[in-house]
């Protein structure tokens, strides 16, 4: 806008002329413009780079260089002052003058002289316009900025969106409205294995599958072409050429370009995911199937104890609508026993229990039940419990059939006895908790005539007689275990009247037309389902037995046939089932096996009895032997003494007279007969022992009353002897005479094996249950070559020894049920010791060891 | 006369053929056992040893094969109350075998032999 002439309004000057100078000066101050005057042109080129004006008055006529055309020439070239208006004051108007002027860029001209009203009207048109002008330079420069600006950011856009897309990992394509290409990213072209050019501008028919467009696809391109409607298409298959087997999500969005409708295509490559999909999908339709059709139940139960999913076999199991009979059992089994899931869902156990219920037909089932936690959530807390029920009623019939025929097995194995053996065989058989045949009968093998022998019968003779039988053991609810246990108590039954009807059969094991025989000759079980018109059944067996279906059993035990058990349900009629056979077979195996121990066993007592008449006769002719042993022993141990008997005696004779000699002779004589004498003693003690008289006595007393009678012997040889007494030794059961002349033996035993002297300890101790007498010396010990038959008869280290004395005292002793042992160094000495029991209760326990004596002796 | 060694465990035994054989005029020496006589014989050389068979520890039969081993030529008689020991071959190395008895008539009459035979006077 222009702007009225202030004092703002400054105008340069350029006259050399000073009076004019002055002159114009005054003027244009005088009518409110700030005049700046120079004289010349340079002075005005210099000041109007500096200052600002707002026109310059400028004489054409200056005398000096530049001239008034040149300095505006030069201003005007100057670009930002390209605006400012120039006014020449001249003298000469001439039309030539003119053109130079505005040929030069000046704006206007004043001739010399100039009316002054004239020079301030055209300076203030002039200032006027050079504002307008000015301000419309500037702007045009502002603008022209700015556009510039504009550009810039423009650039820098198009240069964000090339990076977007560029960098986008899905397929681009745009489309016009006649499906032409009109862009493609490099995924796109990597994918369709091709370069830009040979995409750019085609038809997408050319790289896009026929049918992938013939569908779905053509139909979105349509919508968002014709009515701007974008779309989704989730998994095309197999969508671009040259990329099989790829599967792809489509997203087709029309865009506006400059009033021109396109499409744009995100083509994302989703096989991944797809097949991923896909094999869960798979895996997920196995697993569904897999828990419809396997054989358990299952079921999912929530916290609150409620079942929230079930397979369908638990729907079979237990009724397919909530609420039914069988079902309400399942919950309130589960109810019932909250202890088998509050483990489950409180600590994360896996349970295992077993439920034995009662269909709504009154059959019994078992079910084995897992109860496994489903963990869910942050915290995992047991959120669900998944419950597996298997149906292991047939397991559990076999299980308890099985240990029910174990027991009867067991049984039958304790049972040694023929007959009882017999007896329980029959009384399994029928019984109705395992096998339950109504009848059964039982041949043995006669091992020397080959004949099947009926043994036993057991069952009614009678329809009635069944019926009774059945009353009573269902009144009494015993168990097989009881009737078993009872058989052992009961004495034998009479022969039956069912018996009495089958006793005289005789059955040839070379006659395979009987069919028992057949069974034992083939050594296979036999089923009969219609015994009138089956072959293998003789018209004397119908007669005798009856029935019309029954099962032959052979009793098989170290592959030898031990005889063979025929059953039958003639009064119930029940069919003989498969499993019922193999149950009998399995039964008989095992009675065959217990006949066999039995009739092993009864052997087994045979061969003992036989054996031990054997052993009497051996024992008797090493009775003779021993007899001989000691009749050699006796006469070589007699031969000495009987020598030097007689040989002094007749030295005696010969010479009568030598009184000195006589004596000294005879004194010899009579010593050697008291050493025959005593060497009978020892053979008659061995010979024939007495069995201990046991009392109750104090074995401290007799130690020591041994002790004294031997002192002075042991004194005159120079052995010194101590008593060691255990005072608080109770008192025991023994027979004081012979535990005196076991002292008294082994006594004179030390003795003797100290001829230079030495010592002696007598000692009473007690060792745990036992009181000990010990006998130690300090003599010249036992030789180990001798240690081992130290005890036997007949072995002497001794000149004058019997080789009896060991012997005998190890035969007290023993008949005392006690033990005599010995520790022995040669060259040091020995300890002897004799252990008795000490408790009186147990003295009874001797009993059998004095009969064995009183026995022998009697032998 | 003759120097006589008379080996047996029977202290009497040897007391009666001490005095019996001294009657005959023999100058006796008596040994308990066999290790004894042995002991003896180092130091002395009997004209003629009558050896019991039967004696605890080294018997008869050792001690003659020890004695025979130092001198062959020791007369020996055995003595003992068995006669089944002439079924052990060892005693056949012996002068003499003479089963014990109060008589010692036999006794003396082998000594008088075997002292002849080796031609020792007596």
């Amino acid at each position: 806008m222009p702007e009225p002439e202030t004092p703002s309004t400054r105008i340069l000057l350029v006259e050399d002329d000073a009076a004019t100078r002055h002159a114009e000066e005054t003027l244009l101050r005088r009518e409110g413009f700030t005049p700046v005057a120079v004289a010349t042109g340079a002075e005005a080129l210099t000041l109007i780079q500096k200052e600002s004006f707002d026109l310059v008055l400028l004489d054409l006529d200056l005398r000096s260089e530049p001239g008034g055309l040149e300095v505006c020439r030069s201003v005007k070239s100057i670009p930002h002052l390209a605006w400012m208006p120039v006014m020449f004051v001249t003298g000469d108007v001439s039309a030539e003058t003119v053109s130079k002027v505005f040929e030069a860029g000046g704006d206007e001209f004043v001739g010399k002289p100039f009316k002054p009203e004239e020079l301030v009207a055209r300076a203030r048109v002039l200032v006027r316009k050079g504002r307008e002008e000015r301000w419309l330079v500037e702007r045009a420069r502002k603008l022209a900025e700015k556009i510039a600006e504009r550009d810039d950011e423009l650039d820098d856009l198009r240069r964000f969106a090339q990076d977007i897309v560029s960098s986008l990992p899905s397929a681009l394509l745009v489309l016009d409205a006649n499906r032409t290409v009109l862009f493609a990213n490099a995924p796109l072209l990597e994918a369709v294995k091709a370069e830009r050019r040979e995409v750019i501008g085609r038809a997408v028919t050319e790289f896009v599958r026929k049918e992938a467009l013939a569908g779905p696809l053509s139909r979105a391109l349509d919508a968002a072409i014709q009515t701007g409607q974008p779309s989704r298409l989730r998994r095309i298959e197999d969508f671009l050429r040259g990329n099989a087997s790829r599967v792809s999500d489509l997203t087709v969005a029309p865009i506006d370009y400059a009033g021109v409708r396109q499409v744009l295509v995100v083509i994302e490559d989703v096989t991944e995911q797809a097949r991923a999909e896909q094999s869960v999908a798979l895996e997920r339709a196995k697993l569904h199937d897999i828990v419809n059709a396997m054989n358990a139940a299952l079921c999912l139960i929530s916290r609150d104890r409620k079942i929230i999913w079930t397979n369908r076999t638990f729907d079979l199991w237990f009724g397919d609508a909530f609420g039914q009979p069988g079902f309400t059992s399942f919950l309130s089994n589960m109810a019932r026993n909250d202890s088998w899931v509050e483990p489950v869902f409180e600590r994360g156990q896996i349970q295992h229990v077993s439920w034995r219920v009662f269909t709504s037909h009154g059959q019994r089932r078992y079910f084995a039940n897992i109860i496994a936690p489903i963990r869910a959530g942050e915290n995992k807390r047991v959120e669900q419990a998944l419950v597996l029920t298997q149906d292991v009623t047939e397991q559990e019939t076999r299980v308890e059939q099985l240990s029910l025929l174990r027991e009867l097995t067991q049984f039958l194995q304790r049972t040694l006895d023929a007959e009882r053996l017999n007896h329980v065989i029959l009384l399994c058989v029928t019984a109705g908790h395992a096998l339950g045949f109504n009848r059964a009968f039982l041949f043995r093998r006669n091992r020397d005539t080959n004949v099947l022998e009926p043994q036993m019968a057991v069952g009614p003779t009678n329809r009635e007689e069944a019926f009774k039988i059945w009353a009573e053991l269902s009144e009494q609810g015993r168990s097989l275990h009881d009737l078993v246990g009872e058989v052992e108590r009961l004495p034998l039954l009479e022969p039956a009247s069912l018996f009495a009807r089958i006793k005289h059969v005789r059955i040839h094991m070379d006659d395979p037309a009987e069919i028992v025989a057949r069974t034992a000759i083939e050594k296979k079980t036999q089923v009969v389902l219609d015994a009138e018109h089956d072959e293998r059944v003789t018209q004397p067996f119908r007669q005798t037995f009856g029935s019309k279906e029954f099962v032959s059993v052979p009793m098989i035990a170290k592959g030898h046939v031990v005889g063979v058990i025929l059953a039958d349900n003639l009064y119930s009629g029940r069919n003989i089932t498969d499993d019922h056979v193999k149950l009998l077979t399995l039964f008989a195996a095992q009675a065959a096996l217990a006949i066999e121990n039995a009739y092993t066993y009864a052997e087994l007592e045979k061969k003992v009895l036989e054996l031990r008449k054997a052993q009497d006769k051996v024992v008797h002719s090493e009775k003779l032997a021993a007899v001989g042993k000691m009749a050699a022993h006796v006469a070589h141990e007699i031969r000495n003494p009987l020598s030097t008997i007689g040989g002094f005696a007749r030295a005696v004779l010969k010479r009568p007279d030598n009184l000195e000699r006589v004596n000294k002779n005879v004194k010899i004589i009579a010593e050697e007969a008291t050493r025959l004498e005593n060497m009978l003693k020892g053979v008659m003690d061995f010979s024939r022992p007495t069995a201990p008289v046991l009392k109750v006595g104090d074995l401290n007393a007799t130690a020591e009353k041994a002790f004294r009678t031997n002192a002075e012997m042991l004194g005159s040889r120079h052995i010194h002897s101590d008593l060691d007494m255990d005072r608080s030794l109770p008192e025991l059961m023994f027979d004081e005479n012979q535990i005196l002349q076991v002292l008294h033996n082994l006594i004179r035993n030390a003795a003797d094996s100290m001829q230079q002297g030495g010592g002696l300890t007598l000692k009473t101790s007690r060792n745990g249950d036992m009181a000990v007498l010990s006998i130690t010396d300090t003599g010249s010990g036992i030789p180990e070559d001798v240690r081992e038959r130290i005890f036997s008869p007949f072995i002497t280290t001794k000149p004058d020894g019997t080789g009896l004395g060991l012997a005998v005292t190890k035969k007290i002793v023993d008949d005392h049920g006690g033990r005599i042992d010995f520790d022995s160094v040669v060259g040091k000495g020995t300890t002897f010791r004799i252990n008795l029991l000490l408790r009186r209760a147990e003295m009874s326990q001797l009993a059998p060891a004095v009969r064995t004596v009183d026995m022998e002796r009697k032998a | 006369m003759a120097k006589v060694l008379v080996v047996d465990d029977d202290k009497n035994l040897r007391l009666l053929y001490e005095q019996e054989l001294a009657d005959e005029g023999h100058q006796v020496s008596l040994a308990g056992s066999g290790p004894e006589a042995l002991d003896y014989l180092k130091n002395n050389r009997p004209d003629l040893i009558v050896l019991d068979i039967s004696m605890p520890g080294m018997d008869g039969i050792e001690a003659l094969g020890k004695i025979l081993a130092k001198d062959k030529t020791m007369p020996v008689i055995l003595n003992t109350a068995y006669s089944t020991y002439k079924d052990n071959f060892m005693t056949w190395s012996a002068d003499a075998y003479v089963v014990k008895s109060g008589d010692l008539t036999e006794l003396k009459i082998k000594i008088k032999e075997v002292l002849k035979s080796r031609g020792i006077a007596n």
